[in-house]
């Protein structure tokens, strides 16, 4: 019970957030915070696959990268419906995902994160090939998009928009681990070989979770655009597919909600950080690796035994 | 008695080696099947090879009449053929409830429900509970299963294998890396697991093809036993023809029972 109610306090606070930057006048803030909504997003994704399903995916930012595109170029030809933008990220995202996955997960361990690497960098060069869509140097849009009567180049409005999809996806992943499918995704991780002998086509179900996983990373990559209105092929390097993978893991594998704390830790700590010196990177690596011998899940496993002690 | 598994000249190379040569295996249904055999006779391979793990460079395997040469363990699991394994192969970062829930979910074919959280499902909870009862690790259920000790991680497995009624069940050497207590209680849990005492559902007791070097637990359970050496099968009988076999004493029980 106490669980829900720190959930429904953090929920509270951060629905309230646009309201009290306002106040204080500091709306950068809210700017910041969708930023790291939407990186939330795609690390609670890629932490279905990553963490449950043991598919380490260092390609995922090419969802982010679809989902960029579906903005982008539909808002090129005057498309600016949300709806319309997020439905193309989904079925983009998620067409590119069974295509990849078909043939990417016939493979396990450092194989599959080539594999999946590789195709993140194939739809990079894919992206710098876009002479029509600003190519290498990118694209900057002139026209926010709307959601109905919602106007999402306004800062707040998108705030919202980003945590509305950040709550559904995490209530739609936890639903999701704990129902039977996610008990044979978390089986296939744990011990392939006994799922199969139980009779378990595994196969089906990493490939499921992928689909769904590389659906909602897309929706997160819209949502970026939203927020920045400019798409680029930056948005799927594969540096940024690592960066995901890093905040997985610096929340905690396997927990989901540890993906939010992993985005809003590293999104924060790259903020502070680069305010003190030009060699933040340096002092970032370090936090990383103290925090990999601290807890071996995350911000997440840090917390619970913070509350373990407390 | 119909034979429930016939396989007919299995042949599986790696390299240069011929690890199964040639072998064919009946078992009948009901029947406790022993392989036994010195280190590197192809046992394992053998089981690997009737569970689909491993596809044969050549020859047949029938299941209840049906051809499932081509069929993969997942598919030949459903078909009715359990396996547990050498290697304790409990999921081992699951509690035990999970690991046995897991089997429930694989037993009720619902691995692909998204509706209802598994660990508030009353029909899949009676399952686990009751699969956990039958071999006596209700009290463990919360523990994780890597935790558990040896003897208590074969007896989920077992447990889990049992969990789809299979008609055949194959044991991959569930005495090994036991104490002698531990020992005779799998023999015991085998033994009531043969006789129907411990079972889910209605079906008829399983078959079993018992690979094992435990020879007195071979002993105490098996209705026939094949003796396998270097990849062949070199005798195939019931214990006491196999006892008193020439060819078995002299490659492989030497001087002992």
């Amino acid at each position: 019970m106490a669980r829900v109610a720190v959930w429904a306090g953090l929920l509270a606070a951060a629905i309230l957030l646009p309201i009290a930057a306002d106040a204080v006048g500091e709306t950068y803030y809210v700017g910041l915070a969708t930023r790291i909504l939407v990186f939330a997003l795609a690390a609670v994704a890629l932490d279905l696959v990553l963490g449950h399903g043991g598919m380490v995916s260092l390609g995922h930012a090419a969802f982010l990268g679809i989902g960029a595109y579906s903005v982008g170029i539909w808002t090129t030809h005057g498309v600016t419906s949300a709806g319309v933008h997020w439905a193309t990220a989904i079925a983009a995202g998620g067409a590119f995902a069974l295509a990849t996955g078909l043939l990417a997960l016939r493979t396990a361990g450092v194989a599959f994160i080539m594999i999946t690497l590789a195709f993140g960098q194939m739809l990079y060069f894919l992206a710098v090939s876009l002479k029509g869509y600003g190519g290498d140097d990118g694209l900057t849009l002139w026209e926010a998009a709307r959601l109905g009567p919602l106007d999402l180049g306004h800062d707040a409005t998108l705030y919202w928009v980003s945590l509305a999809w950040l709550v559904a996806a995490l209530l739609l992943c936890r639903r999701l681990v704990a129902s039977p499918f996610g008990l044979v995704l978390q089986a296939s991780r744990s011990n392939e070989r006994r799922a199969r002998a139980l009779g378990l086509e595994v196969g089906r179900h990493r490939l499921a979770a992928y689909v769904l996983s590389g659906a909602l990373t897309s929706i997160a990559g819209a949502l970026l655009v939203h927020a920045t209105d400019f798409v680029s092929p930056a948005y799927m390097g594969w540096q940024r597919s690592g960066e995901l993978v890093v905040m997985v893991i610096l929340g905690g594998v396997g927990t989901l909600a540890g993906g939010v704390f992993g985005a809003a830790a590293l999104i924060l700590l790259e903020e502070v950080l680069a305010g003190l010196t030009q060699h933040w990177m340096l002092l970032l690596g370090a936090l990383l690796i103290a925090m990999a011998l601290l807890s071996r899940r995350g911000v997440a496993g840090l917390l619970d035994r913070l509350r373990g002690r407390a | 008695m119909s034979a429930l598994l016939v396989a007919t000249d299995l042949v599986r190379r790696y390299g240069a080696l011929t690890a199964v040569d040639h072998v064919g295996l009946e078992v009948a249904s009901g029947e406790v099947h022993a392989v036994i055999g010195p280190n590197g006779a192809g046992k394992s391979s053998l089981l690997a090879l009737l569970s689909g793990e491993v596809q044969p460079d050549a020859g047949r395997i029938r299941f209840a009449g049906e051809d499932v040469t081509r069929l993969g363990p997942a598919r030949r699991a459903r078909r009715g053929i359990g396996r547990a394994f050498q290697t304790s192969a409990v999921l081992r970062d699951f509690s035990v409830l999970q690991n046995a829930l897991l089997a429930a979910v694989a037993a009720r074919g619902r691995a692909f429900q998204v509706t209802r959280a598994v660990e508030r499902d009353p029909e899949l909870l009676a399952d686990a509970r009751a699969l956990l009862a039958r071999v006596d690790l209700e009290s463990e259920a919360g523990r994780p299963a890597g935790v558990l000790a040896h003897g208590q991680q074969r007896r989920l497995e077992l447990a889990m294998a049992l969990a789809g009624s299979p008609r055949l069940l194959l044991l991959d050497e569930p005495t090994a890396g036991a104490g002698a207590e531990e020992a005779q209680a799998m023999v015991a849990l085998l033994q009531a697991i043969r006789s129907g005492q411990v079972r889910l559902g209605e079906g008829a007791p399983p078959a079993i093809v018992l690979v094992e070097h435990d020879l007195d637990a071979v002993f105490a359970l098996a209705d026939r036993i094949t003796v396998m050496a270097q990849g062949r099968v070199i005798a195939c009988g019931p214990p006491g023809a196999v006892r008193s076999d020439a060819a078995v004493r002299s490659a492989y029980l030497g001087d002992a029972p």
